[in-house]
């Protein structure tokens, strides 16, 4: 088992990170019937641990006894049925799915799943000892709603005041501007941070502690400035120094993750020569990367960060306004290479003018 | 869900707060009871769903209330086949007249399609066909989506959005009766943030309250409504007329980092821009061009990181006079 | 070299003047790869129909024309008519074909007339010409005498036609005979269609008095299209030669005189010579390609058609292929209101022509040196690449998007490198729907799931340095197999299938690669 999932936290007593909020959490389901959540925040922040923290708290420790499903749903849509197929996750009180993965038809999902949820509610109406009676009804956790189209989170405004008074929804996302107005006015929603380097650095110390390590002075800290204020990465760095070399040495040497690692070496390829035969070369690493499923938006600002580290300030601006722009044109298009390429393409061109005005 | 909202809505036309115009004309019809079909629209959270309410209650009160009134909310389908069945259904009923426990109950049905620009173009058009039901309207801003003849056919009030001390004084009405300790910085903050919205403001208030208990500050509804607190703004701004790069960059990724929605991030700093009497005309425009475009983009489902960092650092190029580039 | 057109109508007026039977070849019913596909699973063998043409060779061999003449009666002469020979792809195919001929001339004991059409050398993008002029030598040397037809001239089609036209009785003006022979290019059979066509049509123009049709004629005449002709010649080119046009950007090396005085002026950067095409439309309408694919393949090949020193060339036309990437996915968006579904449809065609427009252009346009005719080995070997994988691929793909699409192997369509690197990283790695269900709960044990971004950005990476990913997840995987017996059987199938293509392209690279 990886140190990231032994040493999450089960229960919103334990958790660190975000006490305050884990505390309201408590309040809000041990007090009162809970009403439908949005958590949003940055990828590692710890919403998962806390919305698995909050079931358990809903439910006890059944919560955690889960089982993977893959399972077809017949979706009756006007003239033709629809067979959908998506992995869940689930125990006798919630099940968890990721909408988005089907694509376009994420719509009658989220319909159908909720009605299924609606329609076998546990019967059992006493609720466990030591939990609250009222928890009898489902809870649906639902990830990266803010990938869910427009349709879909529609859909999912109507489902939420139908069957409320059956289930409860737990959604997760990333960004929720990116959820609708709608969606959001009717949930409670909960903003989680990215922990700071110091919160981070605080658990790297005490998972050192459990593991019996000993940490060099400016370790934690180190691994803490790696990670991009993402504990979960933060962990698995810290793991993986821990398999590298043991005992810690005082200047060892953080893995970069390796596809970092591979867009660094497209931008150093990038800032080294500018031309179309160049320009190939980078499609073709940047394919590579695509293969392995690396989302083309993330490659992109890796890159940028990757240039603006070796640009003077002047470029910079521009730089980052063509960024921004081929960004937007691949959500609007359908293949990303074509619009990766053209920004590689856009600051080959902006550099050389540049290396010329400047060297001649 | 939703309990408090309903609990709060006045059950008199003459108690909607604010809406003096509509509530003059509409008492007038009541009196009379011959109504005719009637469309509202204005800005959300105005009190067009709760005039509708109140109307119906007052012609039929509670006890024919449900036998006479529809109610098609925004959440419910509203294809055309829904349009077609409910409605012919509830309206080929005839009712007689004669008053009843001092309501008037006039010999009609009445009809409630809320959010009516949300339904299909279709289903509106089956409106007009099926209107011998009748129809009261309440919708929100974007007037034009609805279709020609269905407006024609309705007599049109508009509501205007409340003000802040209405809000205030709604907003202590509403906590004094549900208990809640609300502190002036609060109540201000509140009526701000939700920009003359009564029902978002409202949500904010039992968010904060289920979250927080019964005393609420102003920090804790800045929290629930996901409002950017101010200071945070500040420093971005700040951030952008410094003319370093970098440590725009680094507020950037710091906003991306908390988690604050950036759509929001980009309306705050618009305040913040337009409302500064330091900065020019010209370059004011200049920054609200780009926020504008930015926030399209974000719509598109666009990168918010990246999408601020090019506000950001077209701001700085407009605030600290660096030239404007070829490609704008 | 020599243009070979041996007619059938020669053959037959040959056969009827020896009192000779005539005896062909039937040719087999050609199967499609989508056909054996389906068939593959049912048992039926697929023979191609160069293996047809062999057992035949070899019967004929064997057994003479016994059979035929059998049913044909008595000792009348007889002559062996082959046409339609199989297209060989490949050395290996052609190898066979050509052995199998040369031992048919040294062997047969009858008159035998094999039929080979040359098309025009322009249409065939690949190098099936060579093999054509390998394919007679080597008949000339087994000891076949070349009978070389030439094209018709118009005049003699015209003469031809102008006959027909008295005996059939029909009036049909001298201009309009012109036309048609023009646009029939050469071809007496083509010619002689086209006029009965015209004849049959109820055309206003028959019925006016001769005098008059004169103007009528350049008025209402299609011909002079030459574009939307209901007879003329077809005029459609190959996908592949019109992206080849397109790629290689042939352009004239001066403003033709006259066009400057009332041109509108531009800047220098702006300005290019005229295109030695068509305009570009209506080359991407001969060659009926679809959006799409047109621009993914401009996409894949247009960098190698750049000097090296032209990095703006390659933006400009990076930018205009990412505007045509957003055109064809346009109908997708804006889509929020109901009102906008109805006229969804109509919009979507535009924009795909729009795309392929803009995709056209922009590689034209944005290619301001085209560079000189390097990469044109390149480019012939990319063409036939693409020719034999089309199919094949697409395949490979759309069991891609059936997995899910996270993987979007169409992404890497095209490119020698970057197709074999997708498609043997797909089937090796694994990496469709199968790999994210497994790597989605590798770490986990199943408490909760993680997003794909968060697997493939940061549990991947690690795990691969932990080196524990592979062991642990198959497990869970496994649990979770045993529950959708029918998915493994499903896609087993198809990774043999894809295997199976892979292999059989490979095979079939290595020749390409080979000339």
């Amino acid at each position: 088992m990886l140190w990231v999932d032994k040493y999450r936290p089960k229960t919103l007593d334990k958790i660190t990170v975000h006490e305050d909020v884990a505390k309201n959490l408590k309040k809000l389901v041990t007090e009162q019937d809970c009403p439908h959540l949005l958590f949003y925040g940055p990828p590692g922040s710890g919403k998962k641990t806390l919305i698995m923290a909050v079931l358990r708290q809903m439910f006890g420790p059944g919560a955690e006894k889960v089982k993977i499903e893959n399972k077809t749903w017949k979706i009756d849509a006007g003239t033709r049925t629809i067979d959908l197929e998506l992995t869940t996750l689930s125990s006798t009180h919630h099940v968890e799915l990721n909408p988005s993965d089907v694509g376009f038809q994420d719509r009658y999902i989220v319909q159908e799943i909720i009605k299924e949820m609606a329609r076998n509610r546990p019967i059992d109406t006493k609720g466990k000892k030591g939990y609250k009676d009222m928890y009898v009804m489902a809870v649906l956790v639902l990830n990266e709603v803010d990938k869910l189209s427009r349709e879909a989170q529609h859909s999912l405004r109507r489902t939420m005041e139908k069957y409320s008074a059956s289930c409860r929804l737990i959604l997760c996302c990333n960004s929720s501007s990116k959820v609708t107005e709608a969606v959001r006015s009717r949930c409670l929603n909960v903003r989680i941070n990215a922990p700071t380097e110091e919160q981070i650095m605080g658990v790297l110390e005490f998972i050192g502690k459990k593991e019996g390590l000993q940490l060099p002075p400016g370790f934690a800290a180190r691994i803490a400035a790696q990670s991009n204020r993402s504990l979960r990465r933060a962990i698995l760095l810290f793991e993986t120094c821990r398999v590298q070399q043991y005992p810690f040495i005082n200047n060892q040497v953080i893995p970069p993750m390796d596809w970092e690692q591979y867009v660094s070496e497209i931008a150093s390829d990038i800032m080294k020569e500018q031309s179309p035969k160049r320009l190939f070369l980078v499609r073709g690493k940047l394919y590579e990367l695509l293969i392995n499923c690396i989302p083309p938006e993330i490659i992109l600002k890796r890159l940028l960060s990757e240039l603006l580290k070796k640009l003077d300030a002047e470029l910079k601006h521009e730089v980052c306004h063509w960024a921004a722009y081929y960004e937007h044109r691949m959500r609007l298009g359908q293949k990303a290479i074509f619009h990766i390429e053209a920004f590689v393409a856009k600051f080959m061109s902006i550099y050389k003018a540049f290396l010329i005005a400047t060297f001649g | 869900m939703g309990g408090e909202i309903v609990l709060c809505r006045p059950k008199q036309v003459k108690d909607v707060a604010h809406q003096d115009e509509v509530v003059r004309v509409l008492t007038n019809t009541l009196e009379t009871t011959n109504c005719p079909h009637m469309l509202f629209y204005g800005p959300p959270g105005t009190g067009k769903t709760t005039t509708a309410l109140a109307i119906a209650h007052q012609l039929y009160g509670p006890e024919l209330y449900k036998s006479r009134v529809l109610e098609l909310n925004a959440s419910d389908d509203r294809g055309i086949n829904v349009v077609r069945t409910k409605i012919k259904d509830f309206a080929a009923v005839a009712v007689g007249s004669g008053s009843r426990q001092g309501y008037p109950c006039p010999p009609y049905k009445i009809i409630i399609l809320d959010e009516a620009d949300s339904m299909t173009e279709d289903a509106q058009a089956q409106c007009f066909a099926t209107h011998n039901g009748n129809l009261l309207q309440s919708y929100k801003i974007l007037f034009h989506l609805i279709i020609e003849p269905l407006a024609s056919r309705c007599a049109k009030f508009r509501f205007k959005p409340l003000s802040e001390e209405i809000m205030s004084s709604r907003i202590l009405h509403i906590c004094k009766e549900e208990g809640l300790n609300l502190d002036s910085e609060a109540l201000s903050t509140l009526s701000s943030i939700s920009q003359g919205d009564l029902r978002r403001a409202i949500t904010y208030l039992q968010g904060a309250a289920r979250l927080f208990g019964s005393s609420i500050s102003a920090k804790d509804l800045v929290s629930v409504s996901g409002v950017i607190p101010q200071d945070v703004v500040q420093s971005l701004f700040a951030a952008c007329k410094s003319g370093d790069f970098d440590s725009a960059n680094k507020e950037v990724s710091n906003v991306i980092a908390e988690g604050y929605p950036v759509s929001q991030m980009l309306s705050q700093l618009f305040e913040v821009v337009v409302e500064a009497d330091d900065i020019s005309d010209e370059q004011k425009a200049r920054i609200c061009k780009r926020l504008g475009e930015a926030d399209k983009c974000l719509v598109d489902g666009a990168d918010e990181y990246l999408q601020l960092m090019n506000v950001a650092s077209n701001t700085m190029r407009a605030l600290c006079n660096m030239p404007q580039d070829s490609y704008e | 070299m020599t243009i070979l057109q041996l007619y059938f109508a020669t053959i037959h007026v040959i056969a009827s003047h020896l009192g000779a039977t005539l005896y062909e070849w039937n040719t087999p019913t050609p199967t499609l790869w989508q056909e054996h596909v389906h068939n593959s699973n049912s048992g039926i063998l697929y023979t191609s129909k160069l293996d047809e043409f062999e057992t035949f060779i070899e019967k004929i061999r064997k057994y003479g024309l016994l059979t035929s003449s059998f049913t044909g009666g008595s000792k009348t002469s007889a002559i062996l008519l082959i046409d339609d020979l199989p297209l060989p792809h490949g050395k290996v195919a052609y190898g066979r074909l050509s052995n199998c001929l040369h031992i048919l001339v040294q062997s047969t004991r009858i008159p035998t007339v094999i039929l080979l059409t040359e098309y025009g050398k322009a249409d065939s993008a690949d190098n099936t010409t060579r093999y054509w002029e390998d394919l007679l030598l080597s008949l000339e040397n087994a000891g076949a005498c070349k009978v070389a037809f030439n094209p018709i001239t118009i005049n003699s089609i015209k003469k031809t036609l102008s006959r027909i036209c008295r005996d059939e009785q029909c009036s049909v003006i001298a201009e309009q005979i012109d036309m048609i022979a023009k646009a029939s290019g050469g071809d007496i059979r083509h010619a002689i269609t086209s006029l009965q066509y015209y004849c049959l049509r109820p055309d206003p123009m028959l019925s006016l008095p001769l005098g008059h049709s004169r103007d009528n004629a350049d008025k209402l005449n299609p011909l002079d299209d030459g574009f939307s002709l209901p007879f003329g010649r077809d005029e459609t080119l190959s996908l592949f030669h019109a992206l080849g046009k397109f790629l290689h950007n042939k352009r004239e090396t001066a403003y033709a005189t006259g066009l400057g005085q009332d041109a509108f002026l531009l800047k220098e950067r702006f300005t290019r010579l005229p295109l030695k095409m068509d305009t570009p439309e209506k080359v991407l309408c001969q060659a009926h390609g679809q959006a799409r694919p047109i621009a993914d393949f401009l996409h894949e090949n247009v960098l190698d058609f750049l000097t090296d020193e032209a990095i703006d060339d390659a933006w400009g036309v990076a930018c205009y292929l990412s505007d045509a990437d957003c055109l064809l996915a346009s109908p997708v968006h804006g889509n929020t209101f109901p009102r906008m579904m109805s006229s969804k449809y109509e919009s979507e065609s535009v924009s795909q022509l729009a795309a392929a427009s803009v995709a056209v252009r922009g590689v034209l346009f944005g290619n301001s040196h085209p560079s000189p005719s390097r990469p044109a080995f390149l480019c012939m070997l990319c063409l036939c690449i693409m020719r034999v994988r089309f199919t094949k691929v697409s395949f490979v793909i759309n069991y891609c998007d059936h997995a899910g699409g996270m993987l979007s192997v169409a992404q890497h369509f095209g490119r020698l490198n970057g197709l074999q690197s997708a498609i043997s990283n797909f089937l090796l790695d694994g990496l469709g729907d199968d790999e994210m269900v497994r790597q989605r709960f590798v770490s986990y044990n199943s408490l909760s799931s993680a997003g794909m971004v968060v697997m493939a950005t940061e549990y991947t990476p690690i795990l691969k340095w932990l080196e524990l990913g592979a062991r642990e997840g198959l497990q869970v995987h496994q649990k979770l197999k045993q529950g959708n017996k029918k998915e493994e059987g499903n896609f087993d199938r198809m990774t043999l299938d894809s295997l199976e293509s892979e292999t059989s392209e490979e095979s079939e690279d290595d020749e390409i690669e080979d000339w």
